[in-house]
């Protein structure tokens, strides 16, 4: 289509600008990228994932669509406002290429429609959100782990592959004021059933059989506590019990360990039990010494958005509005239920690719909502075209705002390119006025006439 | 002439403390925001005035909160680790109105970020501080911060483990120390220096137990709680911070420790410093052999009373089940392993540490009866009420919701006792509640949990009602009830704009003058910032320019606290 045609986004002039790179949970802010070639390039620090991540991709023309057509933005915005208003049971969902500073006017958004409001964590990490309120949480910031960590183990996680800089930045080589060696300084672990590049660089790697994280873990919270263990099934579980009493006696004996887990873990049978063991774990190996666990975060904000849903509603994903104050129930109020029972009339995505969550819910293709897009334009594949979609200025590259490291340290997002496509937070702010005019001054909606 | 635009709250019952007015009927004439002195008779052209009638209603300022846990990665963290807490609350709903729209929210021990404004402005409180933040999570409760509607806020930063701290006071480098306290105040937007377990959390995050006299020194850096103590007491007044360092002394809930919490008071020699939550710091006894435990808040106090340098606040425990949460992380480590309930940490490089435990007080539990006994003995024992703040360390020793209830056994000595009858029968001989029969006047409560709050923190326009001050005001109706009196204000009025209205949030926006944030930008040695900069370049995970906090991000809610030398 001639109205999808690209336009090429504008140029920094200053080489070497300082960059915060979100193309994984690492967001290094130490990369540096310069204009090249009509893109951008990392020249220092920068690792293959995060060059794909900030490469500048030709923009489409057009920002604003209709049914398929090109339409002027505040049309959109507007036909968006009333779709929304008039949804009997809107779910909201996404919020992951996204700075805070938009994702508070989605949550904002949601409070006035009395939606159902979920994130991406609802997909991956769920469990560890489950077990966080089963159980707790036992985290450090990422230089705690770089100044301190004498042990490091990786559990159903491959940050290699994943976080390409995490081993050389946070966990496995660099030099910290307890660690001054770095590497030499430090026993790494790897527990992972599956090919694991990170395991190269282990001193120990463990395969389980698959799915047989969950005893695993709980032998080991055995050994720690010094109890009796009995029925092992060391061929089953495809770890012999001698390997893991030497692991267990590392555990306790380190300085300072810390359990990356990542979502190999998560996503297994009885996968949140996993994320509750990891965590009762490093509890227990506290009252020999000090010791973490840390869900290992995917790329864009998710941290973030997670916060920022939590801190304004009290509950970080999975919740819903329509009784005009939040209600929390994953599994009820999350996304793949609420798609999948055809329970909502209008899927509103925000910040996020819906076809990496959504689409094989639908094995026909076909779905009863009606569909507004805000964000980065959608791959062909998805479905059929929104009813609505605005694209907004690439997140990794044009956004502005504030986002968060998975360690849940917050840092500054600025702009590497000019994008002439809006943005989101305007766009977002833009909708939000918009429905809450229409609240205010027209005749109410059935849940308002209700009350 | 142009038209001003006045309102006028008439014949309200004015306690003003601060301007030695007690229960007066007087006019409070307001504009821009603003109290003023009332104008020309010419001006007062009745169509230009706004008329508030407040006849036979109390009038006080807007409630300060200095020691509060309202914003940043620890509350979030409980607000993520507690959903049954809130199931189990009555939740705040959102309203959308011709007027106005305000957002839903939950609240339970640690409510969301809204409800945490309106809960605050529905009781009458108009500014709030929250107690601990690390630096490196300044952003974050800035954004918070943001999102708290109705209340003006600020925070202190935690320093007394902070590696540059302690390096610096190890080496004797008093000058160095000056400035980065100050450098690190301004990269923050932070109102004061906060102190918690000096010492310890850093013993704690080496896997070296933690710090239990003022004399043991720091595992890795020597120098010892004594030092980091009065080095940044030292600190704060050698910078003139409006206000002095924020201590939570070491040995937090232990039996025995007002011999340590003694002790720090003494080795201040004579330095200001505000004593947090001081009811937790007041315990006699042994510390392996809980029989033992009894209130030291006599002894303390007899101190406290005899030095003027020092100011506190309580730290009150109410019964019922709350969210334990604190920058003294063996002390959550410890809480997990005495209640066996769910623990959170999360320790922050270079700089902090961080628990969170539920827990349940109940009054026929001797310890926990005991901690609220001695909470009541602090506020009735300290002579002077310009140097004691009310607070429940909230979420710590309960909701700030408590507040009333508070008032309530502080002003009626029978319903005290009732109270005091109901707990634990062991109480009584552990401390000296029973014998204490002072009440506590209006014009006190009046002190405490405003005029004076606002006074300890250097807020020149709060906690009063003379002109030049924030028009933040509270009306109360007069009740023989003072759990109902202060629970449910008749009005509430933010920079000279009603807000709620018999207990109805009118608004999220106290426009046209938007609620602000309180920080200090005190003078420091600019030539030491390259060092500061080489230190952290070598030892954190993130730029040193991704640090501070960037300005454009507060400037519309800015509002800078001088530091000069205050006249006391």
């Amino acid at each position: 289509m001639a109205s999808r045609d690209k336009t090429d986004p504008i140029l920094p002039n200053n080489s070497a600008t300082p960059a915060v790179c979100t193309g994984c949970g690492c967001l290094c802010d130490d990369v540096t990228v310069s204009p090249s070639g009509g893109s951008l390039v990392a020249n220092t620090h920068g690792c293959a994932k995060g060059q794909y991540w900030l490469e500048l991709r030709p923009e489409p023309k057009v920002s604003a669509f209709l049914n398929g057509r090109p339409a002027p933005l505040k049309k959109a915005i507007n036909a968006a406002a009333d779709i929304l208003w008039k949804s009997n049971n809107p779910l909201v969902f996404g919020l992951e290429q996204i700075t805070c500073e938009s994702a508070a006017k989605v949550v904002a958004i949601s409070d006035w429609l009395g939606a159902n409001l979920d994130t991406t964590a609802s997909f991956n990490q769920g469990p560890t959100g489950l077990a966080f309120q089963g159980v707790g949480e036992i985290s450090c910031s990422l230089g705690e782990v770089r100044n301190r960590a004498d042990l490091i183990l990786f559990w159903g996680a491959d940050p290699l592959v994943t976080h390409p800089r995490h081993t050389s930045r946070y966990s496995i080589d660099p030099p910290g004021v307890h660690v001054p060696l770095g590497r030499k300084n430090r026993f790494v672990v790897v527990i992972d059933s599956e090919a694991n590049q990170t395991a190269s660089q282990a001193d120990l790697w463990l395969r389980p059989k698959p799915g047989r994280d969950f005893e695993l873990i709980w032998a080991l919270r055995a050994m720690i506590q010094g109890r009796e263990i009995a029925g092992y099934d060391s061929a089953a579980n495809g770890v012999g019990l001698e390997e893991l009493e030497g692991l267990a006696h590392r555990l306790k004996g380190c300085r300072f360990g810390v359990l990356f887990f990542g979502d190999r873990l998560l996503a297994g049978p009885g996968h949140h039990l996993n994320a509750d063991g990891a965590v009762s774990l490093a509890h227990d190996i506290n009252a020999h010494t000090r010791f973490y666990a840390r869900p290992l975060r995917r790329a864009g904000n998710p941290m973030g958005s997670e916060s920022v849903t939590c801190w304004q509603t009290g509950y970080p994903f999975g919740l819903n509005l329509a009784r005009g104050f939040p209600r929390y129930n994953p599994g009820e109020f999350t996304a793949r239920r609420l798609i999948d029972s055809g329970e909502s009339d209008v899927l509103l995505t925000v910040g996020v690719s819906p076809g990496d969550y959504l689409n094989s819910g639908n094995a026909n293709g076909s779905h009863s909502f009606q569909h507004i897009h805000i964000g980065d334009g959608l791959p062909e594949e998805w479905q059929s075209p929104p009813k609505v979609e605005i694209r907004t200025a690439p997140f990794a590259t044009a956004a502005s705002g504030t986002v968060y490291r998975m360690d849940d340290i917050s840092l500054p997002l600025r702009p590497l390119s000019m994008s002439q496509l809006p943005d989101m937070e305007q766009v977002l702010t833009e909708l939000e006025g918009t429905i809450l005019e229409r609240m205010r001054n027209s005749s109410p909606p059935t849940e308002m006439a209700a009350s | 002439m142009a038209r001003r635009d006045l309102t006028v709250l008439e014949s309200g019952i004015v306690h003003d403390p601060a301007n030695g007015i007690d229960g007066v009927v007087k006019d409070l004439w307001m504009e821009n925001g603003k109290i003023i002195s009332p104008p020309a008779r010419l001006e007062r052209d009745e169509s230009n005035v706004r008329r508030i009638d407040a006849t036979g209603y109390v009038v006080m300022p807007g409630g300060v909160d200095i020691h509060s846990h309202i914003a940043g990665p620890k509350v979030n963290l409980a607000r993520r680790m507690r959903p049954e807490d809130k199931r189990q609350s009555i939740p705040v709903e959102r309203r959308v109105s011709a007027f106005g729209a305000t957002r839903s929210g939950s609240t339970g021990s640690v409510p969301s970020t809204f409800a945490t404004g309106y809960l605050y402005s529905g009781l009458g409180y108009t500014t709030a501080f929250d107690a601990a933040i690390a630096p490196l999570a300044a952003r974050h409760a800035h954004e918070e911060f943001r999102d708290t509607p109705l209340i003006d806020k600020g925070f202190f930063i935690l320093l007394g483990n902070n590696h540059y701290v302690l390096t610096q006071i190890a080496k004797g480098e008093r000058e160095r120390l000056r400035a980065f306290a100050g450098w690190i105040l301004q990269a923050a937007g932070a109102h004061a220096i906060k102190v918690v377990n000096p010492g310890g959390v850093e013993a704690w995050k080496s896997g070296m137990g933690n710090i239990h006299s003022l004399d043991e020194p720091v595992p890795h850096f020597g120098c010892t709680a004594r030092q980091v103590v009065t080095g940044l007491a030292q600190a704060a007044m050698d910078m003139n911070l409006p206000h002095p360092i924020h201590l939570h002394c070491n040995n937090l809930g232990l039996p025995g420790n007002f011999n340590t919490t003694l002790g720090t008071m003494r080795a201040l020699e004579g330095r200001r410093a505000h004593f947090t939550h001081i009811q937790f710091h007041s315990y006699g006894g042994e510390a392996l052999d809980q029989s033992t435990f009894c209130s030291k808040a006599p002894e303390l106090a007899e101190w406290f009373n005899n030095h003027p340098e020092i100011t506190v606040d309580v730290g009150q425990v109410m019964f019922g089940e709350t969210t334990s949460m604190t920058g003294d992380g063996p002390l959550g480590y410890f809480l997990h392993k005495v209640t066996g309930r769910r623990w959170t940490s999360a320790d922050t490089e270079l700089e902090a540490g961080c628990g969170i435990v539920p827990i349940t007080y109940r009054e026929k539990k001797l310890v926990h009866a005991l901690q609220w006994a001695i909470g009541l003995e602090w506020y009735l024992l300290a002579r002077d009420p310009w140097r004691i703040a009310m607070s429940t360390d909230h979420p710590n020793g309960g909701s700030f919701l408590a507040y009333p209830e508070i008032i309530a056994l502080l002003m009626d000595r029978g319903y005290r006792n009732e109270a005091l009858n109901a707990t634990h029968p062991g109480v009584k001989a552990r401390c000296r509640l029973a014998d204490l029969d002072r009440e506590y006047t209006l014009n006190e409560i009046a002190i405490i949990t405003r005029a004076a709050p606002a006074r300890m923190l250097g807020l020149a326009t709060k906690g009063h009602l003379g002109p030049g001050a924030d028009a933040d005001i509270t009306l109360y109706q007069p009740d023989h009830d003072k759990r109902r009196m202060f629970a449910l204000p008749r009005m509430v009025i933010k920079a000279g704009r009603l807000v709620v209205d018999d207990g109805n949030i009118l608004s999220d926006e106290s426009a046209p003058h938007p609620t602000r944030t309180w920080m200090v930008r005190p003078d420091f040695d600019r030539d030491a910032v390259p060092d500061i900069r080489t230190w952290f370049e070598n030892h954190y995970t993130l730029r040193f320019d991704n640090y501070p906090v960037e300005r454009e991000r507060l400037a519309p809610v800015e509002a800078l606290a001088p530091c000069e030398k205050t006249a006391r």
